[in-house]
């Protein structure tokens, strides 16, 4: 099931992923369904896929990326990052539609997981976004950007707040800031609850919670330095002032006071003593 | 830089490196303007008198070399076991091209988010938890705490009757000042040197650099000597001879290597005028 974010240019599709203690990314003892993320960003008869969700859900992907750019369509792909919560379904996407580019960072090429033919067939359009590396191993400040369409970009940073090497996508068209493994927090009591947090909802997020999630992946956070961290989170959502902010899983955040509420949440998770 | 399409296992090895341990790697290489670079991408094959485990499963496209080094190190039997030591492709890419291979095939480790990545594989799944040991016959293989890791899943393995700590992504360094990647690397000729057959030592700048990219977390978190310091210990309590990594060379040496690795973590550091 997708659900549209806006209207023709952003739709949110994936599964949910029950909490039954076989998922490390979560707090111990976590319940409930937390949703499991690919959007698709559209402009005309341009699509690109950010992310591309859980080889568990690849039935349910592929079958509403058939309905949203027609069985066998053209789409490109950005990976925020090349772990497997990403990155599971880009074979399958492959075997039935067509991948006209790939963009993702690191040195891992993700077609290196196909077989030789498939992978002589379609490495040349992948799309390194991280080329020209920092001396000290930094992919800051590098801001590359993806054309959907003409008119339409999606341009592509390297945040502070990361573990592994990770990618954040501005779409201004739509004010959407996908933040890949952060703001992952908001879960669901049943599968069909409401996977999108927006003002009609009742918002029941606490700070522990935010924190227990976000500890959960990054466990050093608690141990570390974190002004930095909360300085560059402060400073990001006040330049780009997101109304949307697009997580690869956990519920979508939408609206800017809902924005605004959960970078607090954020904030006070950054200061470890608050918590 | 002209990308090869598949990796390459160096004719250095396999190589038996321990009492019913081989080093099988495949190399990576890179191909800059004045050189090629390799990139170790390491498989690690314990073998006991009825059962064998390996060590993380490389990366696919690496498969067609692994399988066939299976084939001559097994001579004809099973593999029984796989420790991945944690979910990203060059330590779990070809799980379920191994369970293809070997349909009884026991996956051991923490084996959490397994069952989202590669449904096709559950019934082949066996959660583990450090202390817990597989009996491979006249070797043992025991689960351990990994004291460095990237991902909240990762494990390490030691092989008590070989005395060999696998490490998955701690430990993994380059050897070369003047090269410079994310990625741990060695030139062509060291893919299946030890530490200590190695004619450059490691530096500290090397470790640093690739401790501050590799374990990004190192530039926020200023407890190098606390994680050290457990390694050690560890070191200690189990009677760790020698260390395996997945991303570099086999370290014969670890009292050696290890304070020039703390000392590369330590400098990874950023903030130390932030800290009172
Ligand atoms: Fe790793
Ligand atoms: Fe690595
Ligand atoms: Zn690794
Ligand atoms: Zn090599």
């Amino acid at each position: 099931m997708f659900t549209s974010l806006h209207a023709d240019k952003l739709t949110v599709l994936g599964g949910n992923i029950p909490l039954d203690g076989r998922v490390s990314w979560v707090p111990q003892g976590a319940t409930g369904f937390q949703p499991s993320n690919a959007y698709l960003l559209t402009e005309g008869t341009s699509n690109l896929l950010v992310d591309s969700g859980l080889a568990v859900h690849s039935e349910e992907i592929l079958d509403d990326l058939a309905e949203l750019i027609g069985e066998g369509g053209g789409v490109s792909i950005f990976f925020t990052r090349s772990e497997m919560d990403c990155v599971s379904n880009l074979e399958p996407i492959a075997g039935r539609f067509d991948i006209e580019r790939l963009f993702t960072g690191g040195v891992i090429n993700p077609f290196d997981a196909f077989d030789d033919l498939s992978r002589m067939a379609l490495r040349g359009r992948r799309h390194q976004i991280d080329a020209h590396r920092t001396e000290e191993g930094d992919s800051l400040a590098r801001a590359a950007e993806i054309e959907i369409a003409p008119g339409r970009v999606l341009q592509v940073e390297s945040p502070l707040l990361r573990l592994l090497p990770t990618f954040w996508g501005w779409d201004k068209e739509t004010g959407t800031l996908f933040t890949s493994d952060t703001f992952t927090h908001g879960v669901m009591d049943r599968p069909d609850g409401q996977r999108i947090i927006d003002s009609t909802v009742e918002d029941t997020t606490t700070v522990e919670q935010v924190a227990g999630h976000l500890y959960a992946k990054y466990e050093w956070i608690p141990r570390s330095t974190c002004e930095p961290l909360r300085e560059w989170l402060q400073d990001k959502f006040d330049t780009l002032d997101p109304e949307i902010i697009a997580p690869s899983r956990g519920c979508v955040l939408k609206g800017r006071d809902v924005v605004r509420r959960h970078l607090g949440f954020m904030l006070d998770a950054l200061t470890p003593q608050l918590v | 830089m002209e990308e090869q399409l598949v990796e390459t296992m160096s004719s250095d090895l396999p190589r038996s490196v321990a009492k019913g341990v081989t080093w099988m790697s495949s190399c990576l290489p890179f191909h800059l303007a004045d050189r090629v670079i390799h990139g170790h991408n390491s498989t690690y094959l314990v073998q006991g008198e009825h059962s064998s485990i390996l060590v993380d499963t490389g990366n696919p496209s690496s498969w067609p070399i692994i399988s066939s080094t299976l084939d001559e190190l097994l001579d004809g039997r099973e593999l029984t076991y796989v420790f991945p030591t944690h979910p990203e492709l060059p330590h779990t890419g070809n799980l379920p091209r191994l369970v293809e291979k070997y349909p009884n095939i026991q996956v051991v480790g923490d084996t959490r988010d397994y069952h989202l990545f590669y449904p096709q594989i559950v019934p082949n799944l066996h959660a583990k938890v450090p202390g817990d040991k597989v009996d491979l016959g006249g070797q043992e293989f025991v689960v351990v705490e990994a004291l460095i890791r990237d991902l909240p899943n990762t494990q390490w393995g030691f092989a008590p009757g070989a005395g060999v700590l696998f490490t998955a992504d701690g430990f993994c360094y380059m050897h070369r000042p003047e090269l410079d990647d994310e990625d741990p690397v060695h030139l062509p000729g060291e893919c299946g040197l030890t530490t200590g057959e190695l004619q450059v030592p490691i530096a500290v700048e090397n470790a640093a650099f690739f401790t501050g990219s590799a374990l990004y977390w190192a530039r926020f978190a200023n407890d190098a000597d606390a994680v050290y310091d457990r390694v050690l210990h560890l070191i200690d309590e189990l009677g760790v001879t020698s260390v395996a990594p997945t991303h570099g060379n086999f370290i014969s040496n670890i009292r050696d290597v290890e304070p020039i690795i703390r000392a590369g973590h330590k400098r990874a550091y950023r903030y130390e005028t932030a800290q009172p």
